[in-house]
């Protein structure tokens, strides 16, 4: 009779393990496992702006989402075997992990990643989109390596999860994304009206002559796509001089010099890719400063980070909206029929420092000042000044 | 980790003067290091630096167990308020923490078996030739390598198994055995994640999206080569020494059967069943998706709802120091990150960008050259420490995966040559020394050093493999 017991005590408690592993696994498989792939890491105030967005959809959405971030890091490794190494980490994690939806940030990720993960339709010339992706990862950085360096021969064939691109400046067929059934995601093209407006006004604010504006940028990937559609871009009333894409720093004194010399309003998004002569990468701060301390004309940022690292003004695209629409756009591409959407970014930042304002002696609309007031971060000389603008279309 | 378990008890009788001078060091060298770095760091910066600095030279005079310099010195930066708790305490709710907790109560519950026990009756009632004891001390000491987080542990587990085979005037048979035995449950250490708790604290210091790919599974794949060069190097050293002492070996043994072992088969095959367990579900990882530690806290817990241990058994059975010490020595990295001071450590090392750079060899080859040298002076545990926390960052500056970097580092700050580099070694030594066996330490150190080049070339055959996977 007691050996009867023993055994009925350990049957009830193999058969109350059994209802807890049932439970485990009904709630693992309920989960929608979302990965998000930055191209870079959270020492950039972008990405950490995309996150905090990201985080601000998942505390909304009453689904049960199991999300993982990876960080590619590309920004501080700008070479092909780091690119080829860090695409293929990812590639791991998601034959490893396999989530429902990959949410891909900026460009870089687009190509090292995105490729790979869709479901092209059968017209599609996947070896001549490879073949332009191929070039345009291998830059100047390699001499153009073989299809398969990046990985551009071999499409994933098993699982395929759903694609959310965030972050794309440009257009998303160089990705061939036109061509695929599992893409979604939203632009990050610059809100070129506001940009124009806020130009107009620094144009007027200024005492002396506007000939024109100028793009200038570093040589990353990036860098090149916002000079690419800066080009195309109509930006009357002004006249709008060939972009510049710096290398080294003694590239982008000259383009600064030669702005000075033209009477040229710059316009900078991306800086944080120059080198100096010994090849180390120019500390974003130090350049922004420098260029803010040396450009005759006022100059305007296109980046979250702008006026923080030392710039005076900048109009720029908000990464929390990014992150946000991203995250609600996956899950909507894992809904029942999927819904998948590609938007315009519609949110966008304006970031001033009051000091530097005062000291190029420019009388902006006053628009700006009661902005900062409005949110009580208004200070005479500022570091670092964001005011959310909603609703503001292209 | 051996030498946690080492440092326990093992003060030498007569040390008054050498721990006055250590601990003088303890107070001296931190307060040298705050007047160099005085005007360069922060304060909060600085320090954290002397305290780190105070806690590593506890660790290298072995003034204190293991895990106290590390609780102390967080328990330091958390009362001056230099890192969050959050932070300083990571460790104990760290990933890690519970997989190495779970790995410590099944190696418990095996050490209740009486597996090795049957395999040694087995082997004297068949009066089992030589090689087959040999191979019997070597299977054990690679299968125990899968199960038992602790070389310490495993060498006293399979001592039994070549305790009788030591004889009088044999001094290199004796030392031969002596070999296998040490060797046995230590070569394989690095190549297998549960072979040793440093392996464990890598992990830990690895961030999130790194650590993944290193779970069981990974980490097997990525040491594979190098566990194959080991593993064939083993055996063709083995053999070579073999045949140099074939004439002192060919004698049969009448032997002493061994008292009764203590058989419970139901736990046996229980753990058996246990493992078995685990195994599957690491190889299943990919359709269940719940992580290791998670696996392996069940599979503990499970013991625990059917009374596999006892309380007083896990007191007794539990490393429990040398958890303790997992935990505070996995918080280091998150420290340095929120202190700022990863990046400080990698700019302090600026000849090794340029060898990196230059060729993966050189850089490799320099590598393990420190690291050698570093554990001349400093113990195995300490020294990984020391070398993880200044070089894992550096990886980052380099472009290479830190795994690769720790596992070089472990790989070879785990390689001993004399007996005072490490426990398994020294334990060796003193029961040889304590039973009156002859052996040839000659014959030992020799083979040690075969063993720590073994190491070394384990390491550059694995680098083209590496750059295959994408590590490089």
């Amino acid at each position: 009779m007691r050996s009867f017991f023993a055994v009925a005590k350990y049957l009830v408690i193999a058969l109350l393990l059994l209802v807890v592993a049932r439970l485990v696994a009904s709630q693992n498989s309920e989960q929608t496992k979302i990965l998000v792939v930055h191209s870079y890491n959270i020492d950039l105030a972008w990405v950490n702006d995309i996150d905090g967005g990201i985080r601000r959809a998942l505390e909304d959405t009453p689904l049960k989402i199991n999300a993982r971030t990876y960080y590619m890091n590309l920004r501080n490794h700008p070479d092909c075997n780091f690119y080829k190494n860090a695409a293929a980490d990812v590639r791991f994690t998601i034959e490893d992990w396999q989530p429902d939806a990959v949410i891909l940030v900026d460009d870089l990720a687009q190509a090292l990643v995105g490729f790979d993960q869709l479901r092209l339709a059968s017209g599609a010339d996947r070896t001549a989109i490879a073949n332009v992706l191929n070039g345009w990862l291998a830059g100047d950085r390699c001499a153009t390596p073989d299809l398969s360096f990046f990985h551009l021969d071999d499409p994933e064939k098993g699982h395929i999860p759903e694609i959310v691109f965030a972050g794309v400046n440009g257009g998303v067929e160089r990705y061939g994304y036109n061509h695929a059934d599992n893409v979604s995601g939203i632009y990050e093209r610059k809100n070129y009206a506001a940009l124009i407006e806020t130009l107009i006004s620094l144009r007027d604010a200024y005492t002396g002559e506007v000939a024109g504006i100028m793009m200038l940028n570093d040589a990353s990937p990036t860098g090149q796509t916002e000079n690419l559609n800066y080009a195309l871009e109509d930006w009357g009333p002004f006249e709008a001089v060939p972009p510049v894409s710096a290398i080294t720093l003694e590239d982008w004194e000259a383009a600064v010099a030669d702005a000075n010399a033209r009477n040229l309003m710059l316009l900078i998004a991306n800086y944080q890719n120059v080198r100096d002569a010994d090849g180390h990468l120019v500390a974003p701060d130090f350049l922004i400063a420098w260029t803010e301390a040396n450009a005759k004309l006022p100059v305007l940022g296109v980046n979250t980070r702008f006026v923080a690292d030392g710039g005076m003004m900048t109009v720029a695209i908000a990464g929390s909206e990014q992150g946000t629409v991203a995250m609600e756009l996956a899950i909507a591409s894992l809904a029942d029929p999927p819904v998948r959407e590609q938007r315009d970014a519609k949110q966008f930042l304006i970031g001033m420092n009051q000091s530097l304002v005062r000291k190029r002696d420019l009388e902006l609309p006053t628009i700006y000042e009661a902005f900062s007031r409005e949110i009580g971060t208004f200070v005479e000389i500022i570091e670092q000044l964001y005011v959310v603008q909603g609703g503001a279309g292209q | 980790m051996s030498d946690a378990q080492h440092s326990i008890g093992m003060q030498q009788p007569d040390s008054t003067y050498r721990d006055f001078i250590a601990w003088s060091l303890v107070g001296l060298l931190p307060w040298l290091l705050y007047l160099q770095l005085d005007q360069g760091l922060p304060f909060d910066q600085l320090i954290f630096l002397c305290l780190a600095l105070a806690a590593i030279v506890m660790w290298i005079f072995r003034l204190t167990p293991d895990f106290v310099p590390g609780l102390a010195l967080i328990l330091v930066v958390t009362l001056l308020d230099l890192v969050p708790r959050e932070v300083a305490f990571s460790g104990f709710y760290s990933q890690v923490f519970f997989l190495v907790f779970g790995i410590f109560v099944l190696a418990a519950l095996l050490a209740e078996t009486s597996w090795l026990g049957r395999l040694e009756a087995v082997l004297v009632r068949r009066q089992a030739s030589f090689p087959t004891r040999l191979c019997a001390v070597v299977c054990a000491g690679v299968l125990l390598t899968l199960v038992v987080p602790s070389p310490l542990g495993r060498a006293s587990m399979v001592q039994p198994l070549v305790q009788r085979f030591f004889r009088k005037g044999r001094a290199r048979n004796n030392a031969f055995l002596a070999l296998v035995h040490m060797h046995g449950t230590t070569l394989l250490s690095t190549i297998i994640l549960t072979g040793n708790p440093l392996n464990f604290v890598l992990l830990g210091m690895l961030d999130e999206q790194t650590s993944s790919r290193f779970e069981w599974l990974g980490w097997l794949q990525a040491t594979s080569v190098a566990g194959m060069v080991i593993a064939i190097g083993f055996v063709a050293a083995l053999a070579v020494f073999s045949i140099a002492t074939r004439r002192q070996t060919g004698a049969a043994q009448t032997e002493d059967v061994p008292g009764s072992v203590a058989v419970d088969p139901v736990r046996d095959w229980a753990t058996l069943g246990l493992y078995t367990l685990l195994l599957v579900a690491i190889l299943t990882r990919s359709i269940h998706q719940i992580p290791l530690e998670w696996i392996v806290l069940s599979l503990a817990m499970t013991v625990f709802f059917f009374a596999g241990l006892t309380l007083s058994t896990l007191r007794q059975r539990l490393d429990w120091p040398t958890l303790i010490f997992v935990a505070t020595v996995v918080a280091w990295g998150p420290m340095l990150d929120h202190l700022g001071l990863s990046q400080w450590l990698a700019n302090q090392l600026p000849v090794l960008v340029p060898l990196f750079a230059q060729s993966l060899h050189l850089g490799f080859a320099v590598l393990m050259a420190g690291v050698f040298v570093i554990r001349l002076a400093v113990p195995g545990a300490p020294a990984f420490i020391i070398l993880a926390t200044a070089l894992l960052p550096f990886a980052e500056a380099i472009g290479i995966s830190p795994w690769v970097l720790g596992f070089v580092i472990l790989t070879v700050s785990e390689g001993f040559i004399w007996p005072y580099q490490h426990g398994v070694f020294s334990q060796t030594v003193t029961a040889l020394d304590a039973e009156r066996t002859d052996y040839s330490m000659p014959s030992l150190i020799i083979f040690n050093i075969v063993f720590f080049l073994l190491r070394c070339l384990a390491v550059f055959v694995s680098i083209p493999f590496w750059k295959a996977l994408h590590f490089i």
